[in-house]
């Protein structure tokens, strides 16, 4: 006879103990599972043709920056854009769609 | 042997397969690399991807149904099985092009589906290519692909050469319809005392149908994942 | 203190350990019974739509598929969880040897187990099963179920440790061996296949791998529990070894985990996964052979015992099955044999010897070793005992031939032969399937007798008597025994 075994102390830790026991690997499992959280095998396809295409968009934005020549392209549109700004408004007979000329000539058909 | 002991032992023989059989397998597989194709050896350039469509629904109504019970979704490698040399089960003994593109299942053939449906028994055939056999069948017959399909399900044994068949009809993934209605679904059929019975596909039967009409699990991939000799 | 007197007490403590558990026990065997002819009823149902797929087609819900899932689910849950609940609550208050103070807690998660798996039940037939073998009970289920197992398993823990002091047996380490692992076998599996998102193939595997787990990490083990009570408290004398029986525990505990994933050989997953379940398996020889030999050494010289004691010769039987199912997890993990069998019945045949030609076997015996004991009334008829035990007897024998010997023999041997066409693979079948509508009639047979008996026991209704209900012949005069003293063991 071992009366001392059955105390509420006893039967209160062996509540937790036990919880902690049987939920141990269930608990280690969702611990885990960040670590395990696929990144989709397909999803990695897809990035790996992602990047052969950024990579070739690298190498044509290298090629094309290599191209350009920056202060020949300003000296060009500065030109350009004196040109323009240097150029009167005059009338034009290009009708604008949507004006109020366009719409009465086209209610007229 | 004292409890602390006990659970020590318990816990160490339950963890390390727990470890190595489970956590890090599924892990690794979870992550899979992509494989790129090499030009020399496969004549074409690119990342290898499954062309196996998201198709949840279908595959969830194939294993509500129990279809895993008597069907496979695996070609085994010629050391653990025969299902290569089975005609047409691995792919396309001869496609429109006169090649053979059967090939072994690969993980990329799963990859849509939350569950692979591997099977448990072979009272049917092996489905991993099952798309092919299906269109051809549905050809011979005169009838579209999906029509096919319905009747099928419906009545398996109702077609020459299948009486010994023993996959059960799904009736509950069909509604009962008037035998006149103007759905282009409808399936019509005599039953045994000679009435015009019709059925109308729920979406379970379309879904379904998408699915298996998908299975075409034989596109090639990249010669360092293929069982294929080198030439 | 006396001898006599000592005798007296440890009766009156019996007594009063029945007593305290005699609600949940005998609810957890009687609803199990219940369930196992339900599960039994469907197994019937469909091995005939296996080979006569027109059979009751008017039943739209009712399909091959669906109602193999429906069967296999309800046997698992239904009957063998609270056949070995029963058991473990019994035989963990009678090892402790202390009252039992929490049968109210235990028998109200039984009431909410039986819902549960009668909603899932439901749940499979009307084309909700999740389509994962051995798991096809919705998911809603599993945490239900997960949480009405700690409202048993912790109060059965408990029990251990307010036990009074001496020295723990065998059963008890097979007990609380199976009470951790089932939870981590259960959350794992659960978790990897249902919450984590990841690889398909890998979740086919780990579902594989919760079946083997399952019966070898589970139900086997407290059915050892019991044969290891039975057969020393019926014969009178010690088990046979002691150092064999922690070999055999261990041996278990440390092979079982890895047995399983033989089931996916040639899958693309890791290549060495099925191999070591094939492996394991083929090693669960030891501990087979290991228990089996301890148990029958135990009752070796006393076979009219044997065969007159129900509980013993239903643990005798479940004994033979072991070896059986040692024998054969030999043979069916061989490479060359796997290659034919991976995709035929055989698996389910082997799965059956387990559950009933073992397990069930051997939970049979501790039933009618602890009904008498918990309601304090004898078995009342010997002819219902001997039928149970006969039938039961021809369904294990026919299990093991129609589905695993021919399924070796008559599908495995088609499948390989991939030059013929399909119709001769399915047709080889046939005979298999013949096989197991034989094997579920036999089990319907022996526990519709069964589960009448104990149903008349669960009401009270057993014979008072101081002579427990024997299987003798006789001619004339009592069927139970001669007269002697109270037989309170």
């Amino acid at each position: 006879m071992d009366p001392q075994r059955d105390t509420p102390l006893k039967r209160f830790s062996s509540l937790w103990i036990g919880l902690f026991i049987l939920l141990s690997f269930g608990l280690g499992a969702l611990v885990v599972a960040p670590w395990l959280n696929n990144s989709n095998v397909e999803d990695e396809a897809l990035q790996s043709e992602y990047d052969v295409r950024l990579a070739t968009k690298a190498e044509i934005d290298q090629g094309q920056s290599d191209f350009l020549d920056a202060a020949a392209a300003k000296t060009a549109f500065s030109h350009t854009a004196k040109q323009l700004l240097g150029q009167n408004a005059s009338a034009t007979s290009q009708v604008v769609p949507g004006s109020a000329t366009d719409l009465k000539a086209n209610s007229a058909k | 042997m004292t409890f602390q002991k006990f659970i020590l032992g318990l816990v160490v023989a339950f963890g390390l397969p727990w470890l190595l059989l489970i956590v890090i397998p599924f892990g690794k597989m979870s992550n899979l690399e992509a494989v790129s194709f090499d030009e020399d050896e496969d004549g074409r350039v690119g990342v290898y991807s499954s062309d196996q469509q998201h198709y949840q629904f279908g595959s969830a109504v194939y294993g509500a149904n129990g279809c895993y019970v008597c069907h496979t979704q695996l070609i085994r490698p010629t050391y653990a099985g025969s299902d290569m040399w089975r005609d047409n089960w691995a792919g396309q003994n001869k496609d429109a092009d006169d090649q053979d593109t059967r090939r072994e299942s690969v993980p990329q053939d799963y990859a849509k589906e939350t569950f692979a449906h591997i099977g448990i028994n072979r009272v049917g055939q092996d489905l991993s290519s099952v798309g092919y056999r299906l269109e051809k069948e549905a050809a011979s017959l005169g009838l579209s692909p999906e029509a096919f399909i319905y009747r099928r399900l419906l009545a398996p044994r109702d077609f020459v050469g299948k009486h010994w068949s023993t996959c059960p009809s799904q009736p509950q993934l069909f509604k009962k319809a008037s035998p006149f209605a103007k759905s282009q679904n409808v399936v019509t059929f005599e039953n045994a005392e000679g009435e015009l019975q019709a059925y109308v596909p729920k979406k379970e039967a379309k879904a379904l149908t998408r699915y298996l009409l998908s299975l075409k699990k034989d596109n090639q991939v990249p010669a360092s994942m293929s069982y294929k000799p080198a030439k | 203190m006396s001898n006599d007197s000592t005798k007296s007490i440890d009766a009156g403590l019996r007594t009063a350990i029945d007593k305290s558990v005699s609600n949940p026990v005998m609810f957890f065997f009687t609803s199990g019974a219940v369930w196992l002819a339900v599960s039994v009823l469907l197994g019937v149902f469909t091995s005939v739509k296996f080979h006569t797929p027109s059979f009751m087609e008017c039943f739209g819900g009712l399909t091959t598929g669906r109602a193999y899932a429906a069967h296999i689910n309800v046997l698992v849950y239904g009957w063998c969880f609270q056949a070995a609940f029963g058991t473990i609550i019994w035989l963990m208050s009678r090892l402790t040897r202390k009252e039992f103070k929490s049968s109210a807690t235990v028998l109200v998660a039984g009431h909410l187990w039986n819902v549960c798996v009668g909603l899932s039940l439901v749940g499979i037939l009307i084309g909700k099963s999740t389509g994962v073998p051995w798991m096809e009970f919705p998911k809603f289920s599993w945490v239900i179920f997960l949480i009405l197992y700690l409202f048993i398993a912790v109060p059965v823990f408990t029990q251990f440790r307010v036990r009074q002091g001496g020295h723990v047996y065998i059963s008890q380490w097979y007990l609380l061996a199976a009470l951790f692992l089932f939870p981590w076998i259960y959350g794992t599996a659960n978790i990897f296949v249902h919450v984590i998102e990841g690889s398909a193939v890998m979740a086919a595997a780990v579902a594989s791998w919760y079946k083997f787990a399952l019966i070898f990490l589970f139900f086997l083990p407290i059915a050892f529990s019991a044969a290891y009570y039975i057969a020393p408290k019926v014969t009178g004398r010690p088990v046979y070894s002691y150092n064999l029986a922690l070999l055999g525990f261990w041996a278990l505990v440390a092979i079982g985990p890895w047995m399983g994933m033989q089931e996916l050989v040639g899958a693309p997953i890791p290549a060495f996964l099925p191999y070591v379940g094939a492996t394991a398996t083929i090693l669960f020889f030891l501990p087979a052979i290991t228990v089996g030999l301890n148990i029958l050494m135990t009752i070796k010289g006393h076979e009219t015992l044997a065969k007159q004691s129900p509980a013993l010769r239903f643990t005798t039987a479940g004994t033979f099955g072991l070896l059986a199912l040692g024998g054969f997890a030999i043979w069916l993990n061989l490479p060359s044999v796997m290659k034919g069998t991976q995709f035929t019945i055989t698996g389910y045949g082997f799965e059956m010897l387990a559950l009933y030609g073992v397990f069930s076997m051997l939970i049979f015996g501790a039933i009618y070793f602890i009904v008498p004991r918990v309601t304090q009334r004898e078995w009342l008829a010997p002819g219902f005992i001997r039928l149970h035990f006969n039938i039961s007897v021809y369904a294990v024998i026919a299990i093991v031939i129609g589905s695993i010997l021919f399924g070796i023999l008559l599908p495995g041997v088609a499948q390989e032969q991939f030059s013929a066409s399909w119709k001769s693979s399915a047709n080889a079948n046939l005979a298999s399937d013949w096989f197991n509508t034989v094997t579920w009639l036999c089990a319907l047979i022996a526990n519709v007798f069964f589960c009448f008996h104990l149903a008349l026991m669960w009401a009270r209704l057993g014979r008072h008597s101081k002579h427990p209900t024997l299987l003798v012949d006789h001619h004339g005069g009592s069927a139970h025994g001669a007269d002697g003293k109270v037989q309170n063991i």
